[in-house]
């Protein structure tokens, strides 16, 4: 268990490509911390130069107090699970397990009673003879991530572990990554392009944009404040309404003074749409709209409603099974305590501001 | 490095970072070249520029008189003439052969296997062997071959009779190519997609018709290939044949480049002569090596 | 097939049967010389059917040679070729595998210039540097020894571009387990890369062996010693008898020895050896 300070890291390529541009993160002992951001962001190449797999252009990284820049990966004392798991395919689950542990000389009965804890934790007993090729994606990603616990690193590194499985099995995985990393109480550095399981993992949730970090914080602090335009849209399933501000005055809408000056775009999360005028409480903005289409997935229906002059349709998220007509005219109520602010020009959050809330 | 980014230069993502250690492995290898390939290799190059005195001990330096003097020489000339009949023949023979079997076999669902392993095993059989038994069965005095032919009136002598002495040469060579030719059109034949041909049958087109508008068009890339790779052997893996057999006879008719070289340059001692064929020999196979690689980029896109 | 035609199959067999009879005939020819006496060979055509002098030809043939034409028993012969095929063997691939694995696994300045050295051995065959090649030798002091045999055969490209196409196929991230786990370079060569490219390295083996087993030139320039023969070359000493016929019986039980161990090899090992065939070409 180790923190991990990342400080003013950058990368640079061959070519003047810069991946990772000057990036301060700091990792608390036994946090999981999820990196998420879409391709090319950076969250792997910055993954890779923890683990020492990628070398560092300019900063410092430092794992438990130790600066590792011009350490091998091996001194590190970390533990890596790569997206395809990069299991040795001519050893044993066993002799996978081993190799780590026989390289660094652990003795022959350490190296037993070690990799029986990682085989019950994992449960994957019985397979611990047979060959990677023998087994199923799932039982090779618990092969994978059997091989980080035996070696009891400092840390975890977790790239992609779970995108080449099934959804089912992906949910299941997660739920156990979660489980394990509790009980072991190692701090994990998690990459993914997944909101979903960024969301459900993290302690700490860091989207990276563009080399950069746009927000850190709790997944309910990144959901409910975002920061900038990119996590607004990026977090959540739907994402975020985004309207453009312009658009909606050309149409000939106005909007309330407690919306500041200086906002390009409004953003409010689909669930905090309202038809009915009666479920809001305080002031909002009301948009004559006509519903489009509906999608029912069950527990909750998605309405797809088209407002004049708006060049994007807004989503509407409605509890159950949605009893209207498509193609109907309806009114969208906005509450005003649940808008997000942006500047069109720096991507960033206005706020509100409060006087005008109160009024 | 990275900035010489063509694909077969390529490393990995993730490299040691040793700084010794590479030239270590690559040690050996380099040794070896340096010493019995490149080293003579240049040697080459530079005596076919060098006239030697008849004791050895003196050389001058006589620009390009030892090429001028081969291409004025009737005997290289015929020898060019004979090495390209021969590769031709060689070539044309083994190739038709095979590919003939190759479709045979391709035809078949069962016992392919059993064909296969009938035809594959002379692959293993050294040139030379293959040119002692063909020798042996056209043996004038008691040949099976010359035997048979005795009937439809060839009076069979390859020891005076230079045609005779080069279709036995040709028919050894090919004999042994054979299996290599047809290992290689039976790979070719099994990559063209199955529904291809379904699409022809249904098309109606008859299996003589399909195999010369879909089948051999979509196999050419392996035909060409073969050619090159049959040229080659021809020209140069054929020197123990000609060596044990004809000896180059008679009156040189089946004199061929590779077996020139030796005798000039081993048994006639003609250094500066020797060297210009062998720096020849080289532009040759460079030639060819040129083509195959050039082609290989292309059966990629295939 | 896609149409039933009844005719065209047994065209198809009648085709094969005929190939297979032309593949066979001289070697069924070859073996049928060597069970007969001298007698069978001086007039009339040579023997179609057995007879019954096999063991006394292979047996003088093994033990004491033909002593005629200077050659050494096969016993020696198939040794000395054994001999050399087994070092050209191990050493191709030895010296290729690492050559590969510099090349892929490594920066280092002159990587691509040696690159370059071992594809130009590609085009230099010995047939067309044969005096030179003999005079290093020479120079050497190599001649009429297994080094002066083996060692100027064992650079390739061929084997060096095979594994370079292997390595090349390998995940990353399987270098990456392996330094996060604690292997070094020789490590790593050791215990992943090795054990991995075992099916390649045995495909190649049986393609090297027979490589090896017929060499013919090279034995010819460097060997002047009847100790130092292997077989395949030895059959010119056998053949190469002035103003007469060679002793067809004995010259055949030589070639059928010849042919036997590298022929073995490639029916018992089909698979390995069209693998090792079809990927040395790629």
């Amino acid at each position: 268990m180790a923190t991990i300070a990342i400080e003013n890291v950058r990368k640079t390529y061959p070519g003047g490509i810069e991946v990772i541009k000057g990036l301060d993160l700091s990792i608390a002992a036994g946090e999981l911390v999820v990196l998420v951001g879409p391709s090319g962001c950076g969250k792997s190449t910055l993954l890779r130069m923890i683990a020492g797999l990628e070398s560092i252009t300019a900063g410092e990284i430092a794992i438990g107090g130790r600066v590792v820049n011009n350490l091998e990966p091996a001194e590190r004392d970390i533990a890596m699970v790569f997206q395809n798991y990069a299991l040795y395919p001519h050893m044993s689950v066993r002799g996978n397990l081993e190799y780590g542990l026989k390289n660094r000389g652990t003795p022959r009965a350490e190296i037993d009673a070690r990799v029986k804890e990682a085989a019950r934790i994992l449960e994957i007993e019985p397979f611990l003879d047979r060959k990677p090729r023998q087994l199923s994606g799932g039982q090779r990603q618990r092969v994978a991530m059997g091989r980080a616990i035996v070696r009891k690193p400092q840390a975890f590194l977790f790239d992609e572990p779970l995108s080449n499985l099934d959804a089912k099995l992906r949910g299941h995985m997660r739920v156990e990554i979660r489980r394990l990393q509790r009980t072991l109480g190692t701090t994990l550095v998690y990459v993914t392009h997944d909101q979903l399981e960024a969301m459900t993992l993290a302690d700490k949730l860091v989207v990276m944009n563009g080399g950069a970090i746009e927000q850190q914080g709790s997944p309910l602090e990144l959901y409910g404040d975002p920061q900038t335009l990119f996590v607004a849209g990026f977090m959540g399933s739907p994402g975020m309404n985004l309207i453009d501000v312009a658009q909606l005055r050309a149409a000939g809408a106005t909007l309330p003074d407690a919306v500041p000056a200086g906002t390009g775009v409004i953003g409010i999360r689909p669930e905090d749409v309202f038809l009915e005028a009666g479920r809001v409480d305080g002031p909002a903005i009301t948009l004559p709209a006509r519903i489009e289409a509906v999608e029912m997935v069950g527990a909750e229906s998605l309405a797809y409603a088209a407002v004049g002059g708006l060049s994007q349709s807004v989503v509407l998220r409605i509890p159950g099974a949605w009893t209207g007509h498509a193609d109907t005219a309806a009114d969208l109520h906005l509450p005003l305590t649940r808008l997000h602010c942006f500047s069109k020009e720096t991507g960033r959050k206005v706020p509100l501001s409060a006087p005008a809330l109160a009024a | 490095m990275l900035q010489t980014g063509r694909p077969r230069m390529q490393t990995k993502r993730t490299i040691f970072p040793n700084k010794v250690l590479p030239y270590a492995l690559l040690a050996p290898q380099i040794a070896i070249t340096v010493v019995f390939f490149l080293w003579p290799a240049g040697q080459a190059v530079v005596s076919s520029f060098l006239r030697e005195d008849p004791f050895g001990l003196a050389s001058t330096f006589v620009w390009f008189e030892n090429y001028t003097r081969l291409f004025e020489d009737p005997a290289y000339v015929d020898s060019l003439r004979v090495t390209a009949a021969f590769a031709i023949a060689v070539t044309f023979c083994s190739m038709t052969f095979a590919l003939l079997l190759a479709v045979a076999v391709n035809r078949l669902i069962r016992l392919g296997g059993v064909y296969t392993t009938l035809l594959v095993w002379p692959y293993a059989v050294a040139p030379v062997v293959a040119g002692v038994l063909w020798w042996f069965l056209f043996n004038p005095t008691i040949g099976i071959l010359p035997y048979l032919l005795s009937f439809m009136g060839v009076h069979w002598n390859h020891r005076i009779n230079g045609n005779h002495a080069m279709i036995m040469l040709v028919v050894a060579a090919s004999w042994k190519q054979i299996s290599y030719n047809f290992l290689f059109f039976v790979a070719g034949l099994q990559s063209i997609p199955r529904s291809l041909i379904e699409a022809a049958a249904i098309d109606g087109a008859g299996p003589m018709k399909r195999f010369w508008t879909i089948i051999f068009p979509l196999l050419s890339p392996t035909t060409f290939f073969l050619l090159i790779i049959n040229v080659n052997y021809a020209m140069f893996d054929t020197f123990s044949i000609v060596d044990a057999t004809t000896g180059g006879g008679p009156a040189g008719a089946t004199n061929i480049l590779v077996f020139k070289v030796f005798a000039d340059g081993i048994l006639g001692l003609n250094i500066g002569s020797s060297a210009a064929q062998s720096v020849i020999l080289m532009m040759i196979v460079i030639a060819l090596t040129f083509v195959q690689f050039r082609y290989v980029e292309r059966r990629v896109q295939y | 097939m896609i149409e039933n035609r009844p005719w065209l199959n047994v065209f198809t067999h009648l085709v094969l049967i005929l190939g297979v009879a032309i593949v066979i005939a001289p070697v069924y020819l070859a073996f049928v010389a060597s069970t007969h006496g001298d007698g069978a060979f001086v007039s009339g055509v040579m023997p179609l059917w057995p007879g019954s002098e096999m063991a006394a030809n292979y047996g003088s043939m093994f033990t004491t040679g033909m002593a005629k034409s200077g050659a050494p028993p096969l016993a020696l012969m198939m040794w000395n070729a054994l001999v050399m095929a087994v070092v050209i063997t191990v050493g191709k691939i030895a010296i290729s595998i690492i050559s590969a694995y510099a090349i892929i696994y490594f920066r280092f300045p002159g990587r691509v210039l040696f690159f370059w050295m071992i594809f130009i051995t590609l085009m230099l065959p010995v047939e067309v540097r044969i005096v030179p090649t003999f005079k290093v030798v020479a120079d050497l002091g190599m001649l009429n020894s297994y080094a002066g045999l083996t060692l100027p055969l064992i650079a390739s490209a061929t084997a060096t571009f095979l594994f370079r196409q292997f390595f090349m196929t390998l995940p990353d991230e399987l270098t990456e387990a392996a330094r996060v786990d604690g292997a070094g370079p020789m490590r790593f060569f050791r215990d992943i890369l090795l054990p991995l490219s075992r099916t390649n390295i045995a495909a190649l083996s049986v393609i090297l062996f027979i490589y090896g087993w017929v060499q013919y030139l090279w034995p010819l320039l460097v060997t002047t010693d009847p100790r130092y023969y292997t077989i395949v070359m030895g059959i010119k000493r056998m053949v190469a008898v002035a103003e007469a016929d060679p002793q067809w019986n004995l010259v055949m039980a030589a070639v059928m020895l010849a042919m036997l161990p590298p022929v073995l090899v490639v029916i018992l090992m089909q698979r390995l050896f069209v693998k090792g065939l079809v990927e040395t070409e790629k």
